[in-house]
C-alpha cells in the first residue's frame, strides 16, 4: 500500500484529501505545517508528499528545498497541490525541484487520485 | 542570451518580473527604473508601502520624471494624520491595513487603464504581515495583473529582501538583476 504525506495549513483540505485518497486504499498521514512534516519525515517514510504552497513559517518551496537537501529524503516523490497560480520562473523553480505535478486547488476528486496513480505507478 | 535594452523588451515577453537592485542603491535605481517606466509607458501604478506621495513625487521632479504619467496607492501618509485622496493618488489608512490595499488596487484597475504596475516594496510588506500573508497579497495582486493584462514590476532589495524574495520569485515570469555599473538602463541580466 501506498503511503501519502498531505501538507497543508488548512484542517479542511487535508480531510477533504484524506478522504478521497482513502477510499482509493491508499494509506495517508498529514502535516499541519511545514516544520510538521520535516518532523515526520524524520521518522516515516512516505511514497508521495502533496505539498501546499502557501503555509505560515515555511512555504511549499522552502520545505522542498528542504527535502531535497536533506541526503536521506531527496529522493522522495512530490506533487504540489495549491490555490497558488504560478508563473514562467515559478513552474521553471518547481522543474528544478523535481516536482512531479502541479495541481491546483480547487481540484477535482477523480483527476487528483488519477494523477497520483500516474506518479507512484 | 541577448541582453535586453528596455523595460519594454523585457516586459514584451514577461508579464511580471522581479528586479533585483544593490541595498546600497535600492532608492536611486528604483527612482531611474520609474523614470524608463515613465518613457515606455502611458499609465504606470505605483504601490508605495512606506515612501510618502509628496516626496516621491518631489524625488520624481527632481529626476526629470514626469509624475502625471503615474498613479500612486501610498500606504504611510495616512499614518501620520488623515489626508484626502487626490485624482492621482489613494491613501490607505496604513501598511497593515490589507483589506484596504487590495480595495485601493482593485479600485485603480476599475478606474484606470495601467500598463503597468510597480510596487515598493513587497519586503517592506514583511514588516507589517507574517510570511505566508505577504505571499498571499503578492499572488493577488498578480492575478489582477493577469486579468487587466497589465505588467508588473517587484523590486527587491538584493542583500536584505530575504527568503521573501525567492517565494515571491514563484509569481514572476523572469528575475532581472540590476547592476548600477552597466548599460544606461542599468541592466544586468543573469540566470
Amino acid at each position: 500500500m501506498y503511503k501519502i504525506m498531505v501538507v497543508d495549513d488548512e484542517p479542511d483540505v487535508i480531510e477533504v484529501v484524506t478522504d478521497i485518497l482513502e477510499s482509493k486504499g491508499y494509506d495517508v498521514i498529514d502535516a499541519i505545517s511545514g516544520d510538521e512534516c520535516l518532523k515526520k519525515l524524520e521518522k516515516e517514510q512516505v511514497d508521495l508528499i502533496l505539498m501546499d504552497f502557501f503555509m505560515p513559517e515555511l512555504d511549499g518551496r522552502m520545505v522542498i528545498e528542504k527535502i531535497r537537501e536533506n541526503s536521506k529524503l531527496r529522493d522522495t516523490k512530490i506533487a504540489v497541490l495549491t490555490s497558488a497560480t504560478f508563473k514562467k520562473r515559478g513552474v521553471e523553480i518547481l522543474k528544478e525541484l523535481n516536482v512531479l505535478d502541479y495541481i491546483i486547488k480547487p481540484f477535482d476528486a477523480d483527476d487528483l487520485v488519477m494523477r497520483i496513480k500516474k506518479i507512484l505507478e | 542570451m541577448k541582453m535586453p535594452q528596455n523595460f519594454k523588451e523585457i516586459l514584451a515577453e514577461n508579464a511580471v518580473i522581479g528586479m533585483v537592485i544593490p541595498d546600497a542603491k535600492y532608492g536611486e535605481m528604483l527612482i531611474n527604473a520609474a523614470g524608463n517606466l515613465g518613457k515606455e509607458y502611458n499609465k504606470i501604478l505605483y504601490i508605495s508601502i512606506n515612501k510618502p506621495y509628496k516626496k516621491l513625487v518631489g524625488k520624481f521632479k527632481q529626476n526629470h520624471i514626469n509624475p502625471d504619467k503615474f498613479y500612486f496607492i501610498d500606504c504611510i501618509t495616512r499614518t501620520a494624520g488623515d489626508v484626502n485622496s487626490t485624482e492621482n493618488c489613494i491613501y490607505v489608512s496604513s501598511p497593515k491595513a490589507s483589506d484596504e490595499i487590495k480595495t485601493a488596487i482593485f479600485d485603480v484597475f476599475r478606474k484606470q487603464e495601467i500598463d503597468v504596475a510597480l510596487i515598493d516594496s513587497p519586503s517592506v510588506l514583511s514588516t507589517y504581515y507574517e510570511h505566508t500573508d505577504v505571499l498571499k497579497l503578492m499572488h493577488l495582486l498578480m492575478t489582477k495583473l493577469d486579468v487587466a493584462e497589465c505588467k508588473g514590476i517587484f523590486p527587491f532589495q538584493k542583500e536584505s529582501a530575504g527568503p521573501l524574495r525567492r517565494s515571491i520569485e514563484m509569481f514572476t515570469d523572469e528575475i532581472v538583476y540590476l547592476e548600477s555599473d552597466n548599460d544606461k538602463w542599468g541592466f544586468k541580466y543573469e540566470f
